[in-house]
């Protein structure tokens, strides 16, 4: 897929921004974790300390009334005074029966509730510990204080009871069995309030049962107390004391029901082990409960269970402020690296831009063109190389025009010097052609000073002469004027023959005429025929092997053979047999072919000149014009190939013809 | 060749000129030659134009043709000749001092009846124009007419 760079930078952009945002998110939600998990143990331990306060406490008064009732003189007195009493009776159980029966009947408080509540033992009781304990803690810390006799009926009391006798309430015959015993929570609907009954049997100092103590403490008190003391951190902070079961004890700060159910909420099911925190659904909010539970190894038989709970959207709210808070500052920082990013892209791509507009008006052929330099940095570098670029393409593009110029001057020179050759050879044709016709005159007329002096002779053969006249006479016809037309006629020969090379060589033309390929051993074996008499006049062998074909012109390559074998013949040495060799090969991209013979050779001063035109080897001993090999040369540069001669004088010549393939 | 046949000789070069009327009369041709100095006085001549001397329309005549001439040269005048109706059928003749082949295909392709090369060597020479007076000793030609003599 194809991105510019403006969207990659402000992906790239996005990119980095969301991952920032999801860094923080994963921050925030672990912080949530941990100020949830915080606020937990925090509250655990709260309820922990709490709870470990009020049953502390409640011990200590537990402690401290044991510690008071010990050693009572007066409660002891006073049973010891009512055991006496009862025993004095004929039927204790009836007579304890008969006045149960009146107590609980009464609905008013009668004379003998009242004497027994305002007697001495009851007056003391209320004085020393319902007073004292208000002087000390500030607060009623026992509710009611009961003292029955052995035989379980009352004898003091700081308030009206429901009934007389107490020997069938379980508490009463622990406490005379085992020594105490506590309660667990109670309400009594008289005082309106909930407490603890602690019960504890009294003995004589001899350790006989004399009768039961029982104290009612009351916690409301003592709870409110310790958890007034605790701060409370929340609006929606609820601290509740339940029993095991799931009765309500007490509810901090509301209205409650005592020993309303809680076990059918949500949270009761997640009470499990002494103490711990959790989250769970009531009315609809999720709140974060944490509890402490007093378990069967407490010091009473007390089994309750503490528990506070804060609604979760209060205490999670610092951390939804930041998570808010966080959204607002993605939501602003993403548009603002939007922003950011479509600059930048902006001040990447707009020199981009215009760099590419720029270079392709470069590339379109403009190399003046210069690119501008509008920012600096890579770009900025960029366009400095395309402006360097230019430069350099310049130079080459000058250069090229400069070579172009340069062939277009050799081209046309070349066409000039092709005039001028053409020119030369028409000059050559013309005058060669233009001296013959004199020269046919001196010699045609030669020839007939000749025919008239032939005649002089005749007619003066007979005449009668002075002897000096005809001495001068005889000098002249006989040897002056024949020996002048001799060397007229041998100059005219020999110009004759000059002129007749040069028309020769002039009619070569410049360029050969068709070009094919050739079969170079029909070639020659048509050359070796037109050559059969006079290589069976010198008695010569001619050897000619197989040779590859070559592209040519037939006909001019036809004469350069005939050329070779003919001087071949004419410089043969007399003093041995002859013989020629023709022998031909591909060698690279040429093909090659050679003419060897044994005749006399080239001294190695005269292998250059031998291709000259008119040069002649031994002028005296043979004829010829003095063009063969020129010809020979010429005709090979017209087919592009070069002739060479190899040789060594007295010992023969080799002659190598090259073709371009 | 009958004695009627008039030989017109075209022949810039005077010397040529007299050269091949020795040699022919030496050859023992007697018969009456005329000289031109260039082509255009023998085409004048053929075709009875200029002031100079005209052809006689009952003369058979052979042409005797040099090449390289002034104003018009002989392969012009061959040229023009076989072109014209009248003039066609007269035989002629170069002779030349070039015996280039491309020449004298030319020559012949145009229509003469022999090709003639003026040979430098006295022999040759000699026994070149003793064989074109051979030729013309045997060679029948016609009038203009076409009446053959």
């Amino acid at each position: 897929m194809k991105f510019s760079i403006g969207t990659k930078i402000t992906g790239g952009f996005l990119l980095v921004i969301l991952l920032m945002g999801g860094l923080a998110y994963y921050a925030v939600s672990a912080g949530e974790q941990q100020l949830q998990d915080s606020i937990g143990q925090d509250s655990k331990t709260l309820v922990e300390v709490l709870l470990k306060r009020i049953n502390r406490r409640i011990f200590s008064f537990v402690n401290e009334f044991k510690l008071h009732t010990s050693h009572y003189q007066l409660m002891l007195d006073t049973l010891a005074e009512s055991n006496a009493e009862f025993e004095r009776f004929e039927n204790i159980e009836d007579s304890i029966g008969q006045r149960d029966l009146e107590w609980t009947a009464a609905r008013e408080v009668t004379p003998f509730m009242k004497a027994i509540i305002d007697n001495r033992l009851s007056t003391q009781l209320r004085k020393e510990f319902f007073d004292f304990s208000e002087q000390i803690y500030t607060y009623p810390v026992f509710s009611d204080i009961i003292v029955t006799n052995r035989y379980g009926a009352n004898i003091a009391q700081t308030g009206r009871t429901s009934d007389y006798r107490q020997d069938d309430e379980e508490w009463w015959k622990t406490a005379r069995d085992q020594g105490s015993s506590i309660s667990n929570v109670e309400y009594d609907e008289n005082s309106s309030t909930f407490g603890v009954s602690f019960a504890l049997r009294v003995n004589d100092p001899n350790g006989n049962f004399q009768g039961v103590l029982k104290v009612i403490f009351s916690l409301q008190d003592i709870i409110a107390r310790q958890v007034k003391l605790t701060e409370n951190k929340f609006k929606t902070t609820e601290i509740m004391l339940f029993t095991d079961d799931g009765k309500l004890i007490y509810r901090f700060a509301h209205p409650f029901r005592f020993l309303e159910d809680q076990s059918g909420e949500e949270f009761f099911k997640y009470i499990q082990g002494d103490s711990g925190y959790f989250i769970a659904r009531a009315s609809g909010r999720q709140k974060l409960y944490a509890f402490s539970r007093s378990g069967e190894g407490g010091p009473f038989r007390l089994q309750w269970c503490l528990m506070v709970s804060h609604d979760l959207k209060e205490i999670m709210a610092p951390a939804s402020f930041l998570t808010q808070r966080l959204l607002i500052a993605a939501v602003l920082f993403m548009g603002l690296g939007i922003v950011i990013a479509l600059l930048t892209a902006h001040s990447i791509t707009r020199p981009l831009v215009e760099l590419i507009r720029e270079t392709e008006i470069i590339g379109r052929g403009d190399l003046d063109y210069t690119v501008a330099l509008t920012s600096y940095d890579e770009i900025g570098d960029l366009a400095a190389a395309f402006n360097q670029m230019t430069v350099s393409l310049r130079r080459t593009t000058a250069s090229r025009n400069e070579l172009e110029r340069e062939i277009a001057e050799r081209l046309q020179a070349e066409a000039r010097l092709a005039e001028k050759n053409k020119e030369l050879e028409q000059i050559v044709y013309i005058t060669s052609h233009d001296l013959r016709s004199p020269l046919v005159n001196v010699q045609g007329f030669s020839r007939e000073l000749e025919q008239s002096l032939a005649d002089l002779t005749a007619v003066l053969k007979d005449a009668r002469l002075a002897a000096e006249h005809q001495e001068i006479l005889s000098r002249c016809l006989d040897k002056d004027i024949p020996e002048s037309l001799r060397y007229i006629r041998t100059g005219i020969t020999k110009m004759d023959t000059l002129l007749a090379g040069l028309l020769k060589f002039s009619r070569l033309g410049r360029a050969i005429s068709e070009v094919k390929e050739i079969d170079m051993n029909a070639l020659l074996a048509e050359v070796a025929v037109s050559f059969e008499y006079q290589i069976k006049e010198t008695g010569a062998r001619l050897e000619i092997s197989d040779l590859p074909p070559c592209m040519g012109d037939a006909a001019r390559i036809n004469q350069v053979f005939a050329n070779l074998i003919d001087n071949s013949l004419k410089y043969c040495d007399q003093n041995r047999p002859e013989w020629i060799k023709i022998t031909g090969q591909k060698e690279g991209d040429w093909y090659v072919y050679r003419v060897e013979d044994n005749g006399i050779g080239v001294a190695p001063g005269h292998q250059d000149k031998v291709f000259e035109l008119f040069y002649r080897l031994d002028p005296s001993r043979t004829k010829g014009d003095g063009l063969g090999l020129s010809i020979v040369r010429k005709i090979m540069e017209m087919h592009r190939g070069t002739v060479t001669m190899v040789s060594e004088l007295g010992q023969g010549c080799k002659i190598t013809l090259r073709f371009p393939g | 060749m009958k004695k009627e046949v008039t030989i017109l000789v075209a022949e810039d070069d005077e010397g040529h000129a007299a050269l091949i009327r020795k040699n022919l009369q030496r050859a023992g041709i007697t018969n009456l030659i005329i000289h031109f100095k260039d082509g255009q006085e023998i085409l004048d001549f053929l075709s009875l134009k200029g002031e100079g001397p005209h052809r006689l329309p009952e003369t058979p005549y052979i042409l005797l043709l040099d090449i390289r001439m002034p104003k018009t040269d002989g392969v012009e005048v061959l040229r023009q000749v076989k072109e014209d109706e009248n003039l066609r059928k007269i035989p002629v003749i170069m002779v030349t001092t070039t015996d280039d082949p491309r020449e004298i295909d030319r020559c012949h392709a145009l229509g003469c009846s022999n090709y003639i090369t003026k040979p430098i060597d006295s022999e040759q020479f000699m026994r070149a124009i003793h064989q074109l007076g051979l030729f013309l000793m045997v060679v029948e030609v016609p009038r203009i007419n076409g009446e053959i003599i």
